[in-house]
Order: C-alpha cells, then sequence, then structure tokens
C-alpha cells in the first residue's frame, strides 16, 4: 500500500494560549512494499504525524492518500482504514489486557468479522512470526512475561490484523541488545514476506542505516530531508545541528578523514567500515 | 565514611500466588563516593530490581543494603534514604505529578520542607542543567516523551542528592537528547561529586563509567572497568548484549589480521588507533 502526503498541517489547542503547530506542510511518498525510517529529535512530530496516518488525530489542513484513498474525507470509514494500517505505539505492551497471551494477540482479529478458526489461526501465526513458542506462552498471562516477551506479544497483536502498512514507532526502545536485534529481525522478515510497507521511528540510527531503504527526516513538524540512508547521513553537520546523529561507524570514518584525505567517508556499519579500512590497510588502491 | 552503598548479600524475591521468583540472588557489591557505576544485563536480568533495593523501595528478603550506613529495612529511614539516593526511572509519564513543568520540579524539595526561596533558586537551577528553562511554564503533558525524562532528572536535582540512581534514563531519548542526558549525569559526577549509578542497554553508554557492573540471573557475573568487561566478549554476547560498535569494528579488524591493540573502547581511541595502523 501506498502512502501519499501532501501538505499536513496539524495544529494542538488551535485558538487557544497552548495552540502549538505541530506538523506544518508535511509532503512525502512512501511506495507499496517500501521500508522507510522516520527521524526526529524528541517533539518534532513523528509521533503526531503517524497518529495521522491510521486517522486517529483529524488534520487541519492537507491530505493522505493511502492507496489513492484521501483518509481525511468526510464518508471515510476509520474502521477500513486501521484495518489495512497497522500502528504499534511507543511501550504498546502497556495496552496488554487479555488474561492469556492468546486472547491478547486475538483481539484484534475478532473485531474483523473473521470466524473462530481463522481468528485462532491468526493468533496463532502472529505469535509465532514475533518468534515466540506458541504452544508454550498461549495460555500464560501476559502480566507474567518479561518486558521483552510483553513487548512482541503486544506487536504480535497489530500483526495478527494482517495490516498492508506497519507502523512502529520506537519498538525497541528500553529493549536491551538481544531482544532489540530478535524484535527487528522478526519485522525485516515480515516485511520481506508479505511485502508489507513498514514505516519505522527509530533513534538508533545504526538500526536506520541497516535496515531502511528510505530515510525521511522530520524537524520542528517539517520534512526537513529525506533519501537513502546514504545520502541521509552524509548530511553529518546537518543532523547534528537539529538533534539527530549519524551512525556510529559513519562518524569514526569521518573523523578519521580529517587525518586521512583518502578515507572514503560513508560507511554505515561495521561491516562497510571494516571493509573500507582493510582496503586502506592493504595498499589503498581504489579496486 | 567512604562507601554511600554498600548491598551485602542480598536477596529479592517476588512471590505471587503460584510461584516465587529470586529476582536479585545474593549479590554483593559496594559503591565508593562520588563513582561512576554503569549496570548492563539483559531485560529481566535483575537490574531494576536491584536498582530499587538502592532506595528502599523494596527491601531485601535476605542481607543488607546501606545507603549511607543507613539499613534500608529500617523505616525510620526512609526519608533520608531516599533523599540522599534519588531514582530516576525508565518512564517519566510515571513520576511526573504536577500541572506545570517548575511546580513538578519544586515537588521534592517542598516535601522536605525547604525555604521557598531556596526551592525557587533550586527549581532554576535543575531546570537549567537538563535545558528546559523555556519550557518550565509548559504543562507536561505537552512535552513529548525526551523532554518529561529531563523534567524527571530535573526534580531528582532539585532535592541536592549524594547519589543518582538511573533506570534507563535514555532508553526513549533521541541521540542529542541522550548525549544532554549523559553530559548531564556526566558534569554531576564530575563537578558536584554525585554518585551515579546508570542502568543502561546502550553500551556506548558504559564505555566512561569507572566502573561497569553485568548482571544474568539476579546475579554479578563481572564487574570491572569497561576495558576488563568488554574484553570478556563471549560473556557479554553470552548473556544478551553487545559489544560497543567501535570494539566490533576493533575485533573484526583483529581477525583480519590488523593488530588493533586490545581494549578499543571509543571513537577516539579507534582514530587514534587506525592513524597509527594505516
Amino acid at each position: 500500500m501506498s502512502i501519499i502526503v501532501k501538505d499536513l498541517t496539524h495544529i494542538y489547542n488551535p485558538k487557544s494560549p497552548f495552540e502549538t503547530i505541530a506538523l506544518k506542510n508535511i509532503c512525502f511518498e512512501i511506495e507499496a512494499g517500501e521500508f522507510t525510517g522516520l527521524i526526529g529529535h524528541t517533539g518534532s512530530g513523528k509521533s503526531t504525524l503517524i497518529q495521522h496516518l491510521n486517522g486517529l488525530l483529524k488534520a487541519e489542513s492537507g491530505t493522505i492518500l493511502i492507496n489513492g484513498l484521501d483518509i481525511t474525507g468526510k464518508e471515510v470509514k476509520m474502521n477500513d482504514v486501521r484495518k489495512k494500517v497497522g500502528l504499534v505505539f511507543q511501550y504498546p505492551e502497556y495496552q496488554l489486557f487479555e488474561e492469556t497471551v492468546e486472547k491478547d494477540v486475538a483481539f484484534g482479529p475478532g473485531n474483523l468479522g473473521l470466524s473462530e478458526k481463522e481468528i485462532h489461526e491468526r493468533a496463532r501465526e502472529a505469535i509465532e512470526t514475533v518468534g515466540l513458542d506458541y504452544e508454550e506462552i498461549k495460555d500464560r498471562s501476559p502480566f507474567e512475561l518479561s518486558g521483552g516477551q510483553r513487548r512482541r506479544v503486544a506487536i504480535a497483536g497489530i500483526i495478527a490484523m494482517k495490516p498492508e502498512v506497519l507502523i512502529l514507532d520506537e519498538p525497541t526502545a528500553g529493549l536491551d541488545p538481544r531482544g532489540r536485534r530478535e524484535i527487528l529481525e522478526k519485522i525485516s522478515l515480515l516485511h520481506k514476506k508479505y511485502n508489507t510497507t513498514v514505516l519505522l521511528i527509530s533513534h538508533s540510527m545504526e538500526d536506520i542505516a541497516r535496515l531502511c531503504g528510505k530515510v525521511l527526516v522530520i524537524n520542528k513538524g517539517q520534512i526537513a530531508f529525506s533519501g537513502t540512508p546514504k545520502e541521509v547521513f552524509s548530511q553529518v553537520d546537518a543532523l547534528e545541528s537539529i538533534g539527530l546523529g549519524v551512525p556510529q561507524m559513519t562518524a569514526l570514518m569521518d573523523k578519521l578523514s580529517r587525518h586521512r584525505q583518502d578515507v572514503k567517508k560513508g560507511a554505515l556499519t561495521v561491516e562497510e567500515a571494516k571493509e573500507e579500512l582493510l582496503r586502506l590497510a592493504r595498499g589503498g588502491s581504489n579496486a | 565514611m567512604k562507601n554511600i552503598i554498600e548491598v551485602k548479600k542480598a536477596s529479592y524475591k517476588y512471590v505471587t500466588e503460584e510461584e516465587e521468583f529470586l529476582a536479585v540472588d545474593n549479590v554483593e557489591f559496594v559503591v565508593g563516593r562520588g563513582e561512576f557505576v554503569v549496570v548492563i544485563g539483559h531485560n529481566g536480568s535483575g537490574k531494576s530490581t536491584l536498582a530499587k533495593m538502592l532506595n528502599a523501595i523494596l527491601v531485601p528478603c535476605d542481607g543488607q543494603v546501606l545507603i549511607n550506613g543507613m539499613d534500608t529495612k529500617d523505616e525510620n529511614n526512609l526519608w533520608e534514604i531516599r533523599r540522599s539516593a534519588g531514582m530516576v526511572f525508565q518512564n517519566p509519564d510515571n513520576q511526573i505529578v504536577a500541572t506545570i513543568v517548575e511546580e513538578d520540579v519544586a515537588f521534592g524539595p517542598e516535601n522536605l520542607g525547604v525555604e521557598p526561596e531556596e526551592i525557587r533558586r533550586r527549581v532554576d537551577r535543575a531546570i537549567g542543567v537538563v535545558g528546559m528553562s523555556e519550557y518550565k511554564r509548559k504543562p507536561p503533558h505537552l512535552l513529548s516523551g525526551g523532554q518529561k525524562q529531563r523534567i524527571a532528572i530535573a526534580g531528582i536535582l532539585a532535592m541536592k542528592p549524594e547519589c543518582i540512581i538511573l533506570d534507563e534514563p535514555t532508553a526513549m531519548l533521541d541521540p542529542s537528547g541522550r548525549k544532554e542526558v549523559i553530559e548531564t549525569i556526566t558534569g554531576l559526577n564530575k563537578s558536584e561529586g554525585i554518585t551515579i549509578i546508570h542502568i543502561t542497554h546502550f553500551m556506548e553508554e558504559a564505555v566512561h563509567a569507572d566502573r561497569v557492573i553485568v548482571m544474568d540471573d539476579g546475579k554479578i557475573i563481572l564487574q570491572g572497568t569497561p576495558k576488563e568487561v568488554f574484553s570478556q566478549s563471549e560473556t557479554i554476547l553470552g548473556c544478551g548484549l553487545s559489544l560497543p560498535q567501535v570494539t566490533l569494528l576493533a575485533n573484526s579488524l583483529k581477525k583480519e589480521g590488523l593488530p588493533v591493540r586490545e581494549g578499543v573502547l571509543t571513537m577516539e581511541e579507534m582514530v587514534e588507533e587506525l592513524c597509527r595502523l594505516l
């Protein structure tokens, strides 16, 4: 599913002393099946923006086309939009409420008018997709699980809706390195398997660089710039001036280039940095 | 008294109707005044439980925890323990109580009975230190997650603690927010001698600590300087953690035959080392 946002503006508490323009003339396009990263400092408008994409907030002005359908239109049934656009909030585990893991994951599909068998099937598949053992975990209370497991159950609840667009607001916040790696692997797998359009918000420039085909940079409610990770992360100074950074390896190579002119900058991952350093160590030819 | 924190063979057990879970298992360590200690460990390894034992939110079922020599089991010590060892939690939404930022920061000192003029000074300074001065009259619910976290830290600072325990304070922050918080707590440690216990999942935040404590299954499995700890890559990776990216790069270059020296943890060290080698 494609997403096209045109001139989107959002104002919190309009016409009051607390009036705050959260989004201003936002324009961008995401093609069906793309894996896009959204970065911006805290308070830049990321969370506000994604709440528009499944109709949780109403825009002051502008249009949002989801697969060609303008969801800001009056006649649009928001239920239909939300079936297609799945939104995983920050700390989604706080929204778990059922007695068992299976019931919690099945809650979403249970509201789609599906058969019992289909609901059950979807819950099982979603639980397995996030890397949990279905038989072992299905009858346990979500509240007795570890933080990382609860996070995955919450994400499974969205995946069970089979959304065509999956939006995740910092899905790895607060997780340990292994938990972080595992969740991102599962999301990446889901993206490849079902061609799901993914929009990932993260403060980890390393994760964004590794996973995304495209990066949108938002600052003060506006899209500052966008492009491939290589293009975006080549703008070291611009990113730092708006409270962001570049992947550590990019920063390392940038620093090194101040001592060695022949260093090719632009490495995003440890692997890429290694390749470039070995090239230099072995005589520095451009081969 | 030299040690601000003494944990003596302390354990903590969560008890539910069906089962008992030993979250902290016979842990023993001391923290010297002015030390900067980072605690790492996977989710569920007992870090947060341990942190809560350090300001008497939880009391050990076995063993003893002493803060400034005061036993956390003695209820008469509660106020003084919580003033000396302030705690910043993971989720700022759970620790904001007032409707205006500066009132929230004033909540702690007000409860300690500090004079109004002194409260004013402390609040202004604390809000300034976390870089939130322009927001001091705003209602906290209009702030973003990261901004709220800085307010929570300011709230602790205003109580003039000797020790601050931070449980993943940067988990929700953007890179500059993270840097700011790290710089703030580093500054508090260096210039005001406040003891810092910093729990984190970001390995890069551990490299500048005086000491790193690694927890797994409720036990301390490793502790030492960052260099010592991160040289044990198998143990670190084995318990669900990772190495700083710079160290990963150094290790993989070493595998390819480049003689990178041991114990490279920071970007500055790596640049220096590469300039020497290339």
